[in-house]
């Protein structure tokens, strides 16, 4: 019986409501990690060529961050929800799963659209590194790659903001 | 709010008026001078050659480039705020002799330079000769190693460790002595003094040991005279360099002077540039290029001055002249986000207008706090007076002021005040627990999305459909300009129609909703096939059109991401407040809060204007615009003197 006692204390409700949150920071600042690490290295070797082109590779650079900051956004709507900076809310064991499953669609998609986007401004850098004044085209189309990620934190935003219980 | 109504002109000049006619045309600034083609006018033309004066004016320009930075390092002139450029009279500059005697200075400053790098270059060829000649320092010989009758005298290196008995013990026999110099960590410096005939065959015996010759060409005296010499040449030449650099810094107080300069020669590289597009005959040149035809009338006074023929006429159907947007002030600085799609085509409609407005209302929708919002606003307006921008980055600027004017309005309503920092003070350091009921002002006069995310998804919904309807309406306009109304009627007023149904269903009730919705729909049915002639294929383009409406709800749908930028500030705004205020009203608990505050909120700001700016863009040129836009436009790009330090 005690092993089944440490697992319901692991798994309570507000632990698994943590775990969503934490996914959704985790998962998305991996990608985001990933993405502007795939964009810094190109960037690296555009501005070798001509230093001046730093302000503009940074721009660049600086769109694969965005999945990180909006999983830190779905994270601190859960733990405002369930009260943790104030008053804690009870939850039950299957409440706080609940949260872990809204979670979910942003964490994964936040994942692998960070990355995806990095890999679009890798090639954006190429381009300016061709057209340095073409900047708006490659910045357009590798926003395009965040619409999936702002789909999956909308939905994640609302499952949580319309909850029931907390 | 439209695009300029463009008009082509020709010029026939004789050969020698030409750079009257182009130094006219380039105060002008009115004139996109472009190529002229070898056929124009039915004569065959050729280039005129400016080659040598081109390369000319550009190896004058970069000297004066190599020159400027150097000065400006070592002038003592402070920089000013706002914009500095004076207005010069650049032709008395010309003929008041200033400009022959600034070309001295250059001259004088370009040659200290080239001296400097030649003393530099020779100082650190010294300073590696000292380093190579340091172990042979107490060797007597002169360096020159003049070799008698019957002996050789040899110096060279062996690897470190050797010692005197593995030399002689190789040597042997033969009539050679070699004595060791000095040792260092990495080798050992010897001499070998050999017999004539034993030359050679010593050195094969030190080679197995790693003997490697070393010889110092051009030095004729023993190491330590050689190695005084240098330190006092390098001490020399350091001397000249400082007397140089000292020189330079006098030479800084004809900076401004040399500033003018650069303005003019780098306006007769464009005078230069423009020349080499004309063609001529033997006795006359041609010119051909755009000019708005606002300014024609001030064009042809000029022109009617010189010694030319010339003709305005409108562009004919195969010519594309270029595009200038002509905008009110506050539309001209969003022109450049419309450049940054691209250009709208000549003769099409110019979007600038109306998408400035919807701009301004999602920015500030997604960036609603007043405290972000004034923050943009005091740099967009006051960043560009204080530092003298070009007017093109002067615009941009001016754009992200208006945006934050937006951004301030969206705060009051949506209730966003640096995130929730005046709750965050009050709460956790002033200790009033129900802020939010005593002073409910601070939560936004409407509604605070934080807490009613979905009531804000409807209004950018909302926002989203106006904008869509809005594009939707230019095609309209621009079907009815052409004369297709039907076309009009059919492809956007039938989808008006169905949208119209879609609010009568939730004002009316289901079935009014029902009869509007099918009414829009038999519309589109019945008509999107009317350019096909048999029957059934009529019928299924018609059916096949209705699937348009997964375009235009995925498009409206897209405007869900004003909900996702519009928390995403907040929310991470509120966050920063939490950290700043958790230490309560102490005097650590202050410091925390001016330092959180600070570091975070320029973060914060810093990532989601980026956020901002690039989705609200996005929206404009994949929403708006793919309703209506004809883009691959050419910018208008008038001849203009180059006014980067001074004004013509």
């Amino acid at each position: 019986m005690e092993f089944l006692e440490i697992l319901e204390q692991i798994f309570s409700g507000q632990n698994l409501a943590i775990l969503g949150a934490g996914l959704a920071v985790a998962l998305s600042g991996m990608g985001s990690a990933k993405g502007v690490g795939i964009v810094g290295e190109a960037a690296s070797g555009l501005v070798s060529e001509n230093p001046k082109l730093f302000g503009k590779s940074m721009i660049l650079q600086a769109l694969p961050m965005t999945q990180g900051v909006y999983g830190l956004v779905a994270a601190f709507f859960i733990i405002f929800k369930i009260g943790l900076f104030t008053e804690p809310v009870e939850l039950t064991t299957s409440q706080g799963a609940y949260f872990l499953m809204a979670a979910l669609p942003y964490a994964l998609v936040g994942y692998s659209s960070a990355i995806k986007q990095g890999r679009v401004s890798a090639a954006g850098i190429n381009l300016l590194a061709k057209r340095p004044d073409q900047l708006g085209k490659a910045v357009t189309s590798a926003a395009l790659v965040e619409t999936y990620a702002i789909f999956a934190l909308i939905i994640t935003l609302i499952i949580v903001s319309i909850c029931p219980f907390a | 709010m439209s695009i300029s109504i463009m008009k082509k002109l020709s010029v026939i000049t004789p050969k020698d008026s030409v750079d009257e006619m182009i130094k006219r045309l380039i105060k002008l600034r009115c004139v996109d001078v472009r190529n002229t083609e070898s056929d124009e006018c039915g004569y065959l033309l050729e280039k005129m050659n400016y080659d040598v004066q081109r390369s000319d004016a550009e190896k004058r320009l970069a000297e004066i480039e190599r020159v400027l930075p150097v000065l400006t390092k070592y002038s003592s002139r402070m920089s000013k705020l706002g914009d500095g450029r004076m207005k010069i009279d650049r032709e008395e500059f010309v003929s008041d002799g200033s400009f022959k005697h600034t070309w001295e200075k250059i001259e004088a400053a370009d040659s200290d330079l080239k001296r400097i790098n030649e003393c530099k270059n020779r100082i650190s060829a010294d300073e590696k000769l000292i380093v190579s000649l340091t172990p042979w320092i107490d060797y007597g010989v002169s360096l020159r190693l003049c070799n008698t009758d019957r002996a050789d005298l040899v110096i060279g290196s062996m690897p470190a460790g050797t010692e005197q008995s593995d030399i002689d013990e190789a040597l042997g026999e033969l009539y050679a002595s070699v004595d060791i110099v000095s040792r260092d960590a990495g080798a050992v410096y010897v001499s070998l003094i050999s017999l004539k005939s034993d030359t050679d065959e010593a050195a094969k015996k030190l080679s197995s040991l790693g003997f490697i010759r070393i010889s110092f060409p051009g030095v004729d005296k023993t190491p330590k005279k050689a190695i005084a010499f240098l330190n006092e040449e390098v001490a020399q030449l350091n001397s000249e360099i400082e007397n140089l650099t000292e020189d330079l810094r006098s030479l800084s107080e004809y900076l401004s002077d040399i500033e003018v300069l650069y303005d003019i020669e780098n306006t007769s590289l464009t005078e230069i540039i423009n020349k080499q597009k004309m063609a001529a005959t033997e006795d006359c040149a041609v010119l051909v290029g755009w000019a708005p035809q606002m300014r024609v009338e001030k064009l042809s006074a000029e022109l009617d001055k010189l010694c030319c023929a010339y003709e305005i006429e409108d562009p004919s159907e195969t010519e594309t002249p270029p595009v200038l947007l002509n905008n009110n002030r506050f539309s001209e600085n969003f022109e450049w986000v419309v450049g940054m799609y691209s250009y709208p085509k000549y003769g099409s409609f110019d979007p600038t207008f109306i998408m400035s407005i919807f701009y301004f209302f999602i920015f500030g929708l997604m960036f609603a706090d007043v405290g972000y919002g004034l923050v943009l606003t005091v740099c967009g307006f006051a960043l560009p007076a204080l530092m003298g921008m070009s007017e093109k980055t002067k615009r941009s600027f001016n754009m992200f002021g208006y945006c934050g004017i937006s951004s301030m309005i969206m705060g009051v309503i949506f209730g966003g005040w640096f995130g929730d920092l005046p709750y965050a003070i009050m709460q956790n350091m002033a200790g009033i627990e129900n802020a939010k009921e005593i002073y409910p002002f601070f939560d936004g006069l409407w509604f605070n999305p934080m807490d009613n995310p979905m009531t804000f998804l409807v209004v950018a919904l909302a926002v989203g459909g106006i904008h869509l309807i809005a594009g939707m309406a230019i095609k309209f306009y621009i079907l009815c300009k052409e004369g297709k109304v039907f076309d009009a009627i059919f492809d956007i007023g039938s989808w008006w129609v169905i949208f119209a149904g879609i609010g009568v269903f939730f004002v009316f009730g289901a079935l009014p909703g029902w009869i509007t919705v099918g009414v829009g729909v038999a519309m589109i049915v019945f008509t999107h096939g009317r350019h096909e002639k048999n029957i059934v294929v009529k019928l299924l383009k018609g059916i096949l059109g209705l699937y348009d409406i997964t375009s235009y709800a995925s498009d409206l749908l897209s405007y869900s991401r004003i909900l996702a930028l519009g928390l995403a500030s907040a929310v991470v705004g509120q966050v920063i407040n939490l950290i700043g205020t958790m230490s309560g009203a102490t005097v650590g608990g202050f410091v925390a809060l001016i330092l959180a505050t600070l570091i975070g909120h320029t973060l914060n700001l810093a990532i989601n204007i980026l956020g901002s700016f690039v989705h609200t863009s996005r929206l404009q040129y994949l929403e708006f615009f793919n309703k209506f836009y004809e883009d691959g436009g050419d910018p208008f790009e008038a001849v203009e003197p180059s006014e980067e330090y001074t004004i013509d």
